[in-house]
């Protein structure tokens, strides 16, 4: 088989296997944290969480075929590998802003609604 | 196996290594930082410092990840030094930046819930004073 095929193979299938781990550890975690930033609405919170999740699936799964193209036809092993990371750390960069940016959000549209502390202050 | 590999091996045995404590580290202090002092619920704080560590975790492996190749193959363990602690470096880098804004974030957030916390209490005490001042009458 021809390695840059082989190349292209294995960043799609790492990216997208990606993308599906960490898009199901946010949806788990971010959980809670969204239901305390939208004032204990559950119901909201939890469609909110789900919107968030496809929108995320779409535009990371969107982005790998984008990235896939590589101007350097790897001869070894060696640089299959080193083209792979490459890629897949563009990949993770922008998974990793795109999840600062929803954070951030999320933040704001809680200190929007209450301006409660994060931590209550019984002491 | 030849040089180069032993390169990325090593490169990511170290950073990889390096980042998962960091990471470890911000997870336990980066709650204790939101938490000391206070009582009631941990949940959202959990959450929040949580997600953070995600993020940092993300951003750091796609840095690791970003600067792994290298551009030309390695013949001697002179040159792997050379070209590994130049990439360990940017990587040490990334990974102080990630820190100090997360840290920056945290801090952030402690500060405001002290000022939202001693602007409740004080409202708190004005309304009590207000209310036991009820039925006093101010003469001239």
């Amino acid at each position: 088989m021809n390695l840059l095929l082989l190349t292209y193979i294995l960043f799609l299938t790492f990216s997208v296997l990606i993308t599906v781990v960490v898009g199901k550890i946010l949806h788990r975690l971010g959980r809670p944290f969204l239901i305390e930033c939208l004032a204990g609405r559950e119901a909201v919170a939890d469609a909110t969480n789900d919107l968030l999740l496809v929108g995320y699936y779409l535009l990371n799964i969107a982005m790998a075929p984008y990235f896939v193209v590589s101007r350097v036809h790897p001869a070894t092993t060696v640089e299959v590998f080193g083209i792979l990371t490459h890629k897949i750390g563009l990949v993770l960069l922008v998974l990793g802003g795109m999840h600062f940016v929803n954070v951030g959000t999320a933040l704001t549209v809680r200190s929007v609604i209450h301006r409660k502390p994060l931590v209550s202050g019984d002491r | 196996m030849n040089a180069t590999l032993w390169t990325y091996l090593a490169y990511l045995v170290l950073c990889v290594g390096i980042s998962i404590w960091v990471g470890r580290t911000l997870r336990q202090q980066g709650f204790q930082l939101l938490t000391a002092d206070r009582g009631g619920d941990h949940t959202l704080a959990d959450a929040f410092s949580h997600l953070l560590i995600v993020g940092f975790y993300l951003v750091v492996f796609g840095s690791i990840s970003l600067l792994l190749k290298l551009t030309h193959h390695v013949q001697t363990a002179e040159e792997a030094f050379e070209v590994g602690s130049a990439k360990v470096g940017f990587v040490l880098l990334a990974i102080g930046m990630m820190h100090f804004f997360i840290v920056g974030i945290l801090t952030i957030n402690r500060r405001h819930d002290d000022q939202r916390i001693a602007d409740e209490e004080y409202r708190a005490t004005r309304a009590k004073n207000l209310a036991s001042m009820e039925g006093v009458k101010f003469v001239d």
